[in-house]
């Protein structure tokens, strides 16, 4: 049984701390005033940053403009900056929060259209859609709130830690515990798994 | 997974064990998950969703836009400019306000300042206080000629006198100039003595 259950293990690791040396590097040369260390950073998350909130968002021209917001907010509060967290998690809390700050100015969630590139596939993208793994997001999407929804982008797309995500989202542990229990309930229903 | 409602237990049991978390072990529940083939499927599923949606993720992601990171540094430096503009300017204003603040104030304490002397000194005494103040003066022993003259003519007092004549010269002609014709002739009766 021990061993049936070991691989449901869903609890990321912490990153190693020296993993981020050049994060940390760049960090401190953008603080003393280098402009490109920050492009680098940039270029480090960028397509993170950029995904996640296409995610949200599902208009990728709002996707790439909230994405810009986000690193601009970065740029200016990197000194506040907690070097014990990996800069992604902060950049994702950014990102989230302008996220939602957008949607409060626009549309809900229930109420976003799919990017019309996206929205009208042709037959051949659209029978590539189901068959391949990304429609699970897809399906997902259309069956999970989204709170559900983001917390298990983190979790299983960025593969954060059950920790990191309750701090991005702003919930306690248990309460991502439960969301993403019930959203494993709710995809299961849907015979997504 | 298993199409039928899962019973009381193995729902209670999962539950516990969403929220104690994978790692955790507990006797009742492992001996429970050993020996219900309703539970090992339900894991089993579950820990193919978790693949499925971490191989999903990978196939989904979305190239960041190209030359995003240079458009991020242009709007940076963009921005900077504008920062250091409105931090010159609200330096100028607040040095503006400053000096309007210490202009107020060079006329206002003079006035009041006055206006206490002679509240505390009545009127046609000034000159008995002066004779006081020469004898109190004359009676201090070991001062030296200079710093007695320096004593007797009071330059201070002097000055602020000149400043409060100024500042009441100014506020009479302002009376006299602009307020109604139905002002009080008290505030208007008395002759300026500038720019009148």
């Amino acid at each position: 049984m021990t061993a049936l259950l070991r691989p449901l293990s869903l609890d990321v690791p912490e990153p190693d701390p020296s993993e981020g040396r050049e994060e940390r590097d760049c960090i401190a040369s953008t603080l003393a005033g280098d402009t490109a260390a920050y492009g680098q950073l940039v270029r480090m998350h960028q397509s993170r940053v950029f995904n996640f909130i296409y995610q949200m968002t599902r208009q990728r021209q709002d996707a790439e403009d909230l994405a810009q917001q986000t690193f601009i907010k970065a740029y200016r509060n990197l000194q506040s900056v907690d070097p014990s967290r990996p800069l992604i998690n902060w950049l994702l809390t950014i990102a989230r929060h302008t996220t939602l700050n957008h949607f409060r100015d626009t549309k809900r969630w229930s109420e976003l259209a799919l990017d019309p590139t996206d929205s009208d596939p042709s037959p051949a993208r659209a029978a590539e859609l189901r068959e391949t793994e990304s429609g699970i997001w897809e399906r997902a999407r259309a069956r999970l709130s989204a709170r559900e929804f983001e917390v298990m982008w983190l979790r299983f797309a960025e593969e954060l830690s059950t920790r990191e995500t309750a701090r991005i989202v702003g919930l306690t542990e248990t309460h991502v515990k439960v969301l993403v229990f019930r959203a494993r309930r709710a995809l299961a229903q849907e015979g997504i798994a | 997974m298993n199409a039928q409602k899962p019973r009381w237990i193995c729902r209670v049991l999962r539950g516990a064990r969403a929220l104690a978390g994978s790692d955790a072990t507990h006797g009742m529940a492992d001996a429970h998950f050993a020996t219900c083939s309703d539970c090992q499927q339900y894991f089993s599923g579950l820990d193919r969703l978790a693949r499925d949606l971490k191989e999903a993720a990978r196939v989904a992601q979305q190239p960041a836009p190209a030359g995003f990171d240079s458009r991020v540094l242009a709007a940076l430096r963009q921005k900077q400019p504008e920062r250091r503009v409105r931090q010159r300017r609200f330096s100028q204003a607040a040095f503006a306000v400053a000096g309007v603040a210490a202009a107020v104030a060079l006329v206002v304490i003079p006035l009041r300042r006055t206006a206490r002397v002679n509240r505390t000194i009545p009127q046609g005494s000034s000159a008995t206080v002066g004779v006081e103040v020469a004898q109190a003066i004359d009676s201090l022993p070991n001062l030296t000629a200079s710093v007695r003259t320096a004593l007797q003519q009071q330059p201070l007092q002097e000055e602020i006198d000149s400043m409060s004549a100024d500042a009441r010269s100014a506020v009479d002609f302002l009376a006299l100039n602009f307020l109604p014709d139905g002002a009080p002739e008290s505030a208007k009766g008395r002759t300026p003595t500038a720019g009148g």
